[in-house]
């Protein structure tokens, strides 16, 4: 039965929630606090906020689990209540999501593609490992947390596409960007100009 | 485990890089010992290892105990007052019935006569209370013709 319902695992621990088993709704927290921590805090970047937001999800979720209706993993759901809950959080205090002119930079950079560019003694050291953090963190709030959803939580694009309600091809497009980016920032390291 | 869904870029330089991008984040979680020849993947291998790090603070690791608490204490506490309220309109109900049968019985015998003598005809013939009639009337017709007043949840 299970091959036929992907998400019959996610339904059952929905149920156990709502049916009331003692600890269910506490395992559903530990196996998903580590996705929404990894939204929250990648667009807040403020670790109280991010925890209490984190919280608030959890809240929310509890409250209206009896929506989840099994047609999506349970993972996409709470990622997606998480990411609107964050989202709406960086709009109450005027943080854009994108800097602005972010769009349109892809073909300034796709010069610096395949010139031979000697990007060798940039990835080896810590200093450059440094830099590359630092330079994450400077991303906009939406692409450091498509590059986290993507990198560390190994979510598809469709799946992403789910929790953030963006079309799949603007996810890909600003993956790519990013990672452009932040690949140039090991390469202004060796003195190559970007 | 993301799997490229092939939503191509419109520049094709652009999509070859994407699959450098992507065949270097799958050589990094595959752990492979880096290729001569393609600094390029070096570098995105890099990039790769450093997204996949997780970030420095992490949730208290009683969270998910606390948080877990605190939503069934609320969803409790949410039962709970809506059963109390339930119960307070109905001892108001009550108590203000209660109130009004008393009240009849004492004040009534001087009520009824002197409702009977003409009070109501006293209140048709008050301009002032006829304009509060005229004015209650309107509103309750505007509200019944608003549009979208009906059926909104």
């Amino acid at each position: 039965m299970e091959e036929n319902d992907p998400h019959a695992q996610d339904r059952a621990l929905a149920d156990a929630v709502l049916g009331g088993a003692p600890g269910a709704f506490e395992r559903l927290v530990r196996d998903y606090q580590g996705l929404c921590w990894h939204i929250v805090y990648r667009m807040v970047r403020h670790p109280e906020d991010a925890r209490d937001l984190c919280q608030e999800t959890f809240l929310r979720v509890h409250q209206c689990l009896h929506q989840y209706r099994g047609e999506s993993a349970l993972k996409s759901w709470i990622g997606q209540v998480a990411y609107s809950i964050a989202l709406r959080h960086l709009q109450r205090r005027r943080i854009p999501l994108l800097e602005p002119g972010d769009e349109g930079d892809e073909l300034s950079m796709l010069e610096n593609i395949g010139d031979g560019v000697d990007l060798e003694a940039a990835h080896a050291d810590a200093q450059s490992a440094r830099r590359l953090h630092a330079a994450i963190e400077a991303l906009p709030p939406l692409q450091r947390t498509l590059l986290t959803l993507y990198h560390l939580e190994e979510a598809s694009i469709p799946e992403i596409a789910a929790i953030t309600g963006l079309a799949a091809g603007t996810i890909k497009s600003h993956l790519f960007r990013s990672r452009l980016r932040l690949r140039d920032v090991l390469g202004a390291r060796s003195g190559v100009v970007v | 485990m993301n799997r490229d869904p092939h939503f191509p870029l419109e520049d094709a330089a652009a999509e070859r890089e994407w699959q450098r991008q992507e065949r270097a984040m799958r050589q990094e979680r595959a752990g492979l010992a880096p290729a001569d020849g393609e600094p390029d993947l070096h570098a995105y291998r890099q990039v790769a290892r450093a997204l996949a790090e997780p970030p420095r603070e992490r949730l208290p690791a009683d969270f998910a105990r606390l948080t877990a608490r605190r939503a069934e204490r609320a969803a409790a506490g949410l039962a709970d007052d809506g059963r109390f309220e339930q119960r307070l309109v109905v001892l108001l109900l009550a108590v203000f019935a209660l109130a009004g049968v008393i009240a009849a019985a004492m004040y009534g015998r001087a009520w009824l006569p002197a409702i009977d003598d003409g009070i109501p005809a006293a209140w048709l013939t008050n301009r002032w209370l006829l304009a509060l009639a005229v004015c209650l009337g309107c509103s309750g017709l505007l509200g019944h013709w608003r549009p979208g007043s009906r059926g909104r949840g």
